[in-house]
């Protein structure tokens, strides 16, 4: 399935190279989107980021995904990596269109990282790890569902400072339940 | 209650003084979002004048909490 619909108009669309744009571009060279990312700091370009698309594409165990607003706008992204082995997924996301913080945007970024791992692939966990200053994502998982269970002490260094990372699952079972609310 | 605490409440959630309700909370209230928690949080200290603790933040999770939060000051 390429394309996830939420009740309240967002949807999902797995990515392809003709959807990159500048505003994408934008976003990725902005360190206000991507200050707790692996995207910080890089330079991008849109032939780099095509690249990236379809390399994702190419890869059987990740999974990238536009999200879109109501409006039909591009307003961010989703990237899930499966670990078939175990039938377990991680997931990260980016809400580039700053309009759309502080709105469901970002719940709905979640429930797409869910829903790609626990219904399009049928995996049985979801493990994430979160900035621990990053407050306003570890909000935006509670609030979708997801429980704290430990700390790395240390795991990241964002903007010259050691930050620990706080981790967080989800099983499918409990995903099940919450997904009624969304989808 | 401390109608101050209401205002503030309403305001940064985005509800009217009568759809308040001690049991809102994060899972019923769309609105409330985590720019809005983190701008009640933030209102709540400009007008108590105190600083909530990081492990607190994501704690205060409906408004029964934070109501008996700040009555224990």
């Amino acid at each position: 399935m390429t394309k996830i619909n939420f009740l309240k108009g967002y949807y999902g669309m797995k990515l392809t190279k003709e959807m990159v744009s500048e505003r994408y571009l934008s976003w990725l060279n902005d360190r206000d989107v991507t200050r707790y990312t692996s995207a910080y700091k890089a330079k991008h370009s849109i032939e780099t980021i095509k690249k990236y698309v379809v390399e994702c594409n190419e890869k059987n165990d990740i999974e990238l995904y536009g999200l879109f607003s109501p409006s039909k706008e591009h307003i961010g992204n989703v990237r899930i990596m499966i670990d078939k082995r175990n039938k377990t997924f991680d997931g990260g996301y980016i809400i580039g269109e700053k309009n759309y913080w502080g709105t469901e945007a970002g719940e709905h970024a979640i429930c797409l990282i869910l829903e790609l791992g626990f219904i399009n692939f049928n995996l049985r966990k979801h493990f994430g790890g979160i900035a621990k200053t990053n407050f306003n994502a570890r909000f935006t998982a509670k609030k979708v569902g997801l429980k704290e269970y430990a700390i790395q002490k240390e795991r990241n260094i964002i903007e010259g400072n050691l930050i620990d990372t706080v981790l967080v699952e989800i099983s499918s079972k409990e995903w099940k339940i919450r997904r009624k609310k969304y989808v | 209650m401390n109608q101050k605490l209401k205002a503030i409440i309403c305001e940064s959630l985005g509800i009217s003084e009568d759809e308040f309700s001690e049991d809102i909370d994060i899972e019923n209230c769309n609105d409330w979002t985590s720019i809005s928690h983190m701008s009640l949080l933030t209102s709540l200290e400009e007008e108590f004048n105190f600083r909530f603790q990081d492990d607190e933040i994501l704690e205060l999770t409906s408004i029964k909490k934070i109501i008996n939060r700040i009555e224990n000051i």
